[in-house]
């Protein structure tokens, strides 16, 4: 048997996944998600002195905590085997895939345990997001001093 | 006969949500009228504004403006084209124009306080420091 009709029969025998669903569904948790992002952020505009440019650093930092929290207490997994991608793309699958890997390595000891396996998930998202953040950094600095765009 | 609630009661909210009617709030220190309907006309003419305040003290004049939701990704060029409208109409003000929701909640505390010149005084001070944080 080849790849090709290999791919054919898994094709016709797998049961197939609710597409459309799944979206919604992605769609709705994410939704959420963000809308309590913008709640905890007019929180810290309210009653902190915080303005709409400041509050996203300390709202940031208090979504992931949660979903740290969450992710404690088994509640976060249940969030993401409903939504998905809706509760992975979020910053808070960030907290969520550090303290997942965490626990899953807790046997193994404090250092070569969680210590080595922590960021295992969310290194990639680490690294990446600042090699990105560098190179798109580096074309607006370019482009501010040839003057096309101002900062 | 739970669902059907649902519907209409989500109907009625985006249709609240949407029909948003035009504020303008302001406190002038002198109690100048024409100076205030001015002002009201330069937000008046833009079409994009959902809200905006406004305080006079002492030749400095701090508005703050809420642009429409769809308008949102096009803050900042609104927010200038007003600061320069506002700067021709007022050219012996010291004006400071800002798009932040937060600045607009305090201006409206002002305006809702109406405080004495010196309270004022600090407070737009308070404002002023508040809408120059980058971080």
């Amino acid at each position: 048997m080849d790849a090709e009709s290999y791919q054919k029969t898994v094709d016709q025998i797998a049961p197939k996944r609710p597409v459309l669903l799944n979206c919604m569904k992605a769609f709705l948790t994410g939704g959420i998600i963000c809308a309590i992002g913008q709640l905890v952020s007019f929180v810290f505009m309210y009653f902190f002195s915080f303005t709409e440019r400041t509050a996203s650093n300390p709202s940031v930092a208090t979504m992931v905590f949660l979903s740290m929290v969450l992710t404690g207490f088994g509640i976060y997994k249940k969030i993401g085997q409903f939504g998905g991608a809706g509760s992975a793309v979020p910053v808070t699958g960030f907290g969520n895939a550090v303290i997942s890997a965490a626990i899953e390595h807790k046997s193994e000891g404090f250092i070569l345990g969680v210590g080595v396996n922590m960021f295992k998930l969310a290194g990639p998202v680490i690294v990446y997001g600042v090699f990105s953040a560098f190179v798109v950094a580096l074309i607006k600095t370019i482009l501010v001093k040839m003057g096309v765009i101002s900062w | 006969m739970m669902k059907k609630l649902w519907i209409i009661s989500l109907i009625l909210l985006g249709v609240a949500g949407c029909s948003e009617e035009f504020k303008v709030s302001t406190y002038h220190v002198d109690d100048d009228q024409q100076e205030i309907e001015t002002l009201t006309k330069v937000f008046k003419d833009n079409q994009n504004l959902s809200e905006a305040a406004a305080v006079f003290f002492d030749h400095q004049l701090v508005v703050s403006v809420q642009v429409q939701q769809m308008s949102k990704f096009k803050k900042e060029k609104i927010r200038k084209s007003i600061e320069k409208k506002v700067k021709s109409a007022f050219p012996d003000h010291d004006v400071y124009v800002s798009s932040d929701l937060k600045i607009t909640w305090e201006l409206k505390k002002i305006i809702d306080e109406q405080p004495t010149t010196d309270e004022l005084k600090k407070d737009l001070k308070k404002v002023k420091a508040l809408a120059k944080e980058e971080t």
